[in-house]
């Protein structure tokens, strides 16, 4: 399939510093995976909208401080992460446990291309159980599979190794696998 | 202790274990990684919210860079676009026009946001047919699509504007949206017209319908009618369509939501964009269009796979020719938990009114006149009015939340009016404060309504819902929390209180997810089933509990082993506990390795005996401000504790993990962090502290000792409890299959519309819907998977 040659992040960050259109691009590249991360941490649409509001803003006041090294990515879900972390605080919750609240309701202005939720089986269980997760374990699948960050990037997030990284994910994978498939087999 | 030359083999293996895609990694393993894929995958934001953030960004770098220039980068987009127009000019066309041979089409990918793509899901499933396979054609010809003109000039606009019927038609431009033109009547109706590289879209809607919109709603078949009849007139109905029932937003509302969906060759469009999508109201008033107009070249036919072999490839989950797109409809299990909002605020014409929320403004073409309007959080609707609206538009007044003050002139929808603003004043983005949840109890007394809290804290809460009973335990939401008896102007309450609820286990399941076995990777083991060793490193641990149950998760993390994954730890509960209590702290354990089928490597540390590597160590608290220093030849980040003014190395950015001077805490006056000094390590004559966790915000910078922040030491601790298992049976359906076009434009690609198939199945319970989607063209004409891009026609 063709493609134009779009520019690398680093290309665009740079001209970010003086181009709206770029930091525009930048954006539309990583608002998805940004709002899934916040959503994935909040389980509340208005919530994750916030946050992605909130991180994107912060971004573009930190651009002038970028000194274009590191990835992208690593920056926008680091400011992402502490943003959700603060949210948290604020509300004095555990932020395994998906907030459920009034604003989780679609909001009528708009198709709501959440609207539905788990069916029974292992994705089901799965939603369930990550939200019970070790903070590591969860942290490292929601950056992993909502933000889809590479290994090396979760571990420039998380301030861990890669192998730590990896190790995190595998336990956590068998977490899931333990609760959604072994013991409905042994049941 | 094994040498350590087989670590970068290990780590590779580990990389590659970690970074494909399941089909590299056990059947129950793939299986997860399938369901979390998918969680993620069904998560999109909604677009207007992306339009209306994009918007937002771009007001906010107003202020900072008044002296917007020209974009590189879309210079380098449009020399780009511009090549590979002539490149498809030049290549494609002699080959879809001319007669030699067929050249391989683009392998479809997944085109729903920039997740993964949930392949895999049916793989294994055992599928139903209840629908005939339809017969397919021996060939069918490819098209290639062109975006159809949008205004790109203001009297275009007008004059789109007036085939629309749009009274007075004005052109304004977003300061913001520079690309986008809008144009508004007298009488309600609006037209955007969006331009996004070689692609166009058109917005319609008619506020003063939408303010009409009472009574039942229409049926399919007149709803059908109007939509086409609105088309027809403004001569966007495509030549041949079908039409078919959409989602409507609001649930409950009686507004229609049709889908026009073009017709190729007597198959339909399919793909996100493709047709047009018309909301209906009661009256037959169209209220809102959507539209991505494209025109279709034909091209050259190409042989077609038959339903058979389509569904064969689905049901037997075979690499090549499975779905490259899998969109699931997933029903909401049903709780108990009762949310309601507050009533859209009823005022009156004189009335003074605050609100607070995020603001469009548009500047008439060639004019001083402005409109602006707010969007409350509760999501009132507020056009603004008079002489201090200009105020809004100057680029250096930033673009953060506005608080606007002023009198409500008119009701101008069900839950819109007219405000003419008297003041207002700029929310910083970096002041506006997440939303604010408290839990505690309902109480009436007389004809007031309260939230008790917990702390025994008491909030008026005003037009509380009728349906609270007094005693009853709430969750009320509000974005401030005013003391004194003044009214919370509340945005959400449920009960019971939604944050205090588990995830309700639904009953029994009947959809299976089965993914077949397929091959684990297996990562070298660094050492020798048996084999006594002795390790140090830092302890990571999670505790979980469930009941009097406890078991530990531990493994011990090396310094200076980046390639090395940390070691899983064995042995008996007491003895892991008693470990896990030195979390984040270095031991020395003496054991033995055995064989541990969760490890990654597939062993584990029997551990039996250990000891703290440095008794002084331990984890601890610190307030204070991260820069970015060279010492030693290289930058690295240094932590200074403001209690002591002591400086510390951060171990991260020695090692590499630290994202220099993006990271969130360099931007922070003071933080707040927990870490572990190294005893022994030190950098250019500075300790080195491990960082474990940080927070940054205004309680930090007000903060003026590290004992406001309480630091977890011990184990993360889970409820084990709280983790349910679920069930796994069942069947899906395929309950109808059809032959389409599919089209997905993206600005960054050429537009195809090329054949696939459709199924579209359920579970027996009806709480799951899926559509899958299998390119159709037979296999020897589409580019090999790991093939390098290319225009059609460079194959040959």
């Amino acid at each position: 399939m063709n493609s134009y040659p779009e520019p690398d992040d680093a290309t665009l960050i740079r001209a970010a510093q003086t181009d709206p259109d770029a930091f525009d691009t930048l954006y539309r590249r990583y608002v998805t995976p940004i709002y899934r991360y916040c959503y994935a941490h909040t389980g509340v649409r208005s919530e994750a909208e916030d946050l992605t509001a909130q991180t994107f803003l912060a971004a573009l006041e930190g651009l002038k401080g970028y000194r274009g090294r590191g990835s992208v990515a690593a920056w926008l879900f680091g400011i992402a992460r502490r943003k959700c972390a603060d949210h948290y605080r604020s509300l004095n919750t555990n932020p395994g446990e998906p907030l459920e609240t009034i604003s989780a309701q679609p909001d009528p202005s708009t198709p709501d291309p959440e609207q539905g939720a788990y069916h029974n089986g292992v994705l089901d269980c799965v939603q369930r159980t990550l939200h019970h997760l070790s903070p590591d374990r969860r942290e490292v699948l929601q950056l992993r599979f909502w933000g889809g960050l590479s290994i090396r990037e979760i571990a420039a997030v998380m301030h861990r190794r890669e192998s730590a990284v990896k190790v995190l994910i595998s336990r956590a994978i068998a977490d899931l696998r333990r609760r959604c498939l072994d013991e409905s087999e042994k049941g | 202790m094994k040498a350590k030359k087989d670590d970068k083999s290990l780590a590779q293996k580990l990389n590659t274990c970690m970074d494909q895609p399941p089909a590299e990694s056990d059947a129950a393993e793939a299986a997860i990684v399938e369901a979390l894929r998918l969680s993620a995958a069904r998560i999109e934001p909604a677009p207007d919210f992306v339009t209306g953030l994009s918007i937002r960004l771009r007001h906010q770098r107003q202020t900072r860079d008044l002296a917007a220039r020209r974009s590189t980068v879309h210079r380098l987009l449009w020399a780009g676009a511009a090549a590979i127009l002539v490149a498809s000019l030049t290549l494609v066309l002699p080959h879809l026009l001319g007669s030699r041979g067929l050249p391989p089409l683009p392998r479809l990918a997944y085109a729903a946001g920039s997740g993964p793509a949930p392949t895999g899901l049916l793989a294994g499933a055992t599928l139903t047919l209840s629908a005939p396979l339809p017969t397919a054609p021996k060939k069918m010809p490819i098209y290639v699509a062109a975006a159809a003109p949008v205004p790109a000039t203001s009297e275009e606009a007008i004059a789109w504007a007036l085939k629309f019927g749009i009274s007075n038609p004005k052109v304004y431009r977003n300061p913001g949206e520079s690309r986008s033109i809008y144009v508004l009547g007298d009488d309600g109706q609006q037209l955007i017209f969006r331009r996004f590289g070689p692609m166009g879209s058109i917005d319609y809607s008619n506020d003063y319908a939408v303010a009409d919109a009472q009574g039942p709603s229409l049926t399919f078949e007149q709803a059908s009618q109007a939509a086409v009849t609105f088309l027809r007139e403004r001569g966007l109905l495509p030549d041949h369509y079908r039409t078919e029932e959409a989602e409507a937003p609001g649930g409950d509302s009686p507004t229609r939501a049709i889908r026009i969906v073009p017709v190729l060759d007597d198959y339909p469009l399919v793909g996100n964009h493709a047709g047009a999508y018309v909301l209906v109201n009661p009256a037959g008033q169209v209220v809102y269009a959507s539209l991505n107009p494209l025109t279709f070249k034909r091209g050259q036919g190409y042989p077609i796979r038959s339903a058979e072999d389509a569904y064969g490839s689905l049901s037997r989950s075979e690499e090549i020719g499975s779905p490259f797109r899998l969109d699931v409809d997933l029903t909401m299990p049903t709780t108990d938990i009762r949310h309601y909002r507050p009533e859209p605020p009823a005022y009156t014409p004189g009335q003074s009114v605050t609100a607070t929320g995020w603001i469009h403004v548009l500047v008439a073409e060639g004019g001083n006149e402005i409109r602006a309007r707010l969007t409350a959080r509760d999501g009132t609707l507020y056009d603004l009015t008079g002489p201090r609206v200009a105020e809004l538009a100057a680029p250096e007044s930033g673009f953060g939340d506005v608080r606007a003050r002023g009198i409500i002139v008119a009701r101008t929808g069900p839950n819109r009016w007219q405000m003419e603003v008297t003041d207002w004043n700029f929310i910083p983005a970096s002041n506006v404060q997440p939303p604010a949840c408290q839990v505690g109890t309902f109480a009436e007394e007389g004809t007031t309504a309260w939230l008790v809290t917990d702390t025994e804290e008491r909030y008026r809460l005003p037009d509380a819902p009728e349906a609270l009973v007094d005693g009853e335990r709430i969750e009320v939401c509000a974005d401030e929390w005013p003391a004194g008896g003044e009214p919370v102007n509340w945005w959400g309450i449920s009960s019971p209180p939604a944050s205090e609820q588990r995830p309700v286990p639904v009953a029994s399941s009947s959809t299976i997810v089965v993914v077949e076995a397929i091959e684990t990777p297996q990562v070298e083991a660094p050492f020798e089933i048996g084999q006594r060793i002795e390790l140090t490193g830092a302890v990571y641990a999670t505790l979980y509990v469930n009941g009097d149950a406890r078991r530990v998760e531990a493994y011990l993390d090396k310094d200076e082993a980046d390639e090395e994954p940390p070691y899983s730890l064995a042995g008996p509960t007491e003895l892991l506990e008693e470990i896990a209590q030195h979390n984040r702290l270095h031991v020395r354990v003496w054991g033995r390795v055995v064989p541990a089928q969760d490890s990654p490597n597939g062993q584990a540390i029997q551990v039996e005996r250990f000891e703290r590597l440095w008794p002084q160590e331990r984890l601890q608290g610190f307030p204070g401000h991260v820069d970015l220093e060279r010492l030693e030849g290289r930058e690295v980040a240094v932590f200074t504790d403001h209690e002591t003014g002591q400086r510390y190395v951060l171990d991260q950015s020695l090692e590499g993990y630290w994202t220099s001077s993006q990271d969130p805490l360099m931007d922070v006056e003071q933080a707040f962090v927990s870490g572990v000094v190294h005893p022994e390590k030190t950098y250019a004559g500075l300790p080195v502290l491990r960082l474990v966790s940080s927070q940054a915000g205004q309680e930090t910078v007000a903060a003026t000792s590290a004992d406001q922040f309480p630091v977890d030491t011990g184990p993360q601790v889970v409820d084990e409890a709280a983790l349910l298992p679920a069930a796994l049976q069942g069947t899906f359906i395929i309950d109808r299959v059809e032959l389409a076009y599919y089209c997905e434009p993206q600005p960054a690609q050429l537009i195809y519309a090329q054949p696939v198939w459709v199924f579209y199945g359920h579970s027996p319970d009806g709480a799951t819907h899926f559509t899958a989607y299998v390119q159709a063209v037979a296999e020897e004409y589409i580019e090999s998977a790991g093939a390098t891009t290319a225009p059609i026609g460079q194959g040959e």
